[in-house]
């Protein structure tokens, strides 16, 4: 089932969990597994966090978010965010090294490794547009771990 | 928009501490997570167990928290167990490339006899 729609919000993370029910389930109903479903749901809630986070620094800004979702051949959806908070060099924009475990610094990393494409751009009008798509010939593949030891 | 505040059920059994957090943990409810861990570590029990089987979702922040608690609980020699955790939650956990540095059991039986 296709699906398309606009939404203007806050950048208040009571919303985030809104959109990102949103996402998931348009995701589904263009046929992603639900697996998939929840990456992609994780990825844009990632991008608003960032936004908040460091476009806003903290405080409640303006954002819209405008999402695609076809199922003509293999699903795909395409999403773009935008947002009016400040301009950063979008060569910035990149993923921590993985190897220091640390709390904080994930969200690109997530964003890059679910999505398919995650083109960060500064608009004309101020703000930042983040441009997202996904199809389902590139699922992420993780083997589920139900028992793993640590350091000790 | 939805309800941000995160349940979390605290018990105590055998000196291990039980926390388990119901609902989406997320950007706007993991500083309630990260309270009620900190809170935990500074009663020193010899084990804190984390049982998500009520988490259907978590984000980079609520991970973060667990990195946290992981790393305070390894200054004072607390042992930190992730239980019960949905293949949702698990999936941040892999992406991140933390799931070798968490100790993740089935249930929270497994976790309290080790």
């Amino acid at each position: 089932m296709n699906s398309e729609f606009t939404i203007e919000f806050t950048t208040s993370p009571s919303w985030f969990r809104t959109i990102r029910q949103l996402i998931f389930t348009s995701s589904t109903q263009c046929g992603f597994d639900t697996r998939t479903a929840g990456q992609i749901a994780m990825a844009v809630d990632e991008a608003l966090c960032n936004i908040h986070r460091h476009g806003y620094r903290g405080t409640f800004g303006r954002a819209t978010l405008h999402a695609k979702a076809t199922s003509k051949t293999d699903p795909l959806i395409i999403i773009e965010i935008y947002d009016e908070a400040k301009q950063v060099d979008v060569l910035q924009i990149k993923s921590r090294n993985l190897d220091e475990v640390r709390p904080g610094g994930l969200g690109v990393h997530l964003i890059q490794t679910v999505m398919d494409e995650a083109i960060w751009t500064k608009r004309d009008a101020g703000g930042m547009c983040l441009s997202m798509s996904k199809t389902s010939k590139s699922n992420t593949e993780h083997p589920l771990t139900t028992e793993s030891n640590m350091h000790d | 928009m939805t309800d941000q505040t995160l349940q979390i059920t605290i018990q105590s059994i055998q000196n291990a501490t039980i926390l388990t957090p119901v609902g989406d943990i997320d950007m706007g409810n993991s500083s309630q997570l990260r309270a009620a861990l900190k809170n935990s570590i500074d009663e020193e029990p010899s084990k804190i167990i984390i049982d998500f089987h009520a988490v259907p979702y978590m984000d980079s922040s609520g991970l973060g928290t667990l990195i946290e608690a992981l790393q305070l609980s390894n200054q004072i020699s607390t042992k930190l167990f992730l239980t019960n955790v949905a293949e949702s939650v698990m999936s941040i956990i892999h992406l991140s490339k933390l799931d070798n540095i968490f100790t993740i059991c089935d249930t929270k039986e497994i976790a309290l006899a080790k």
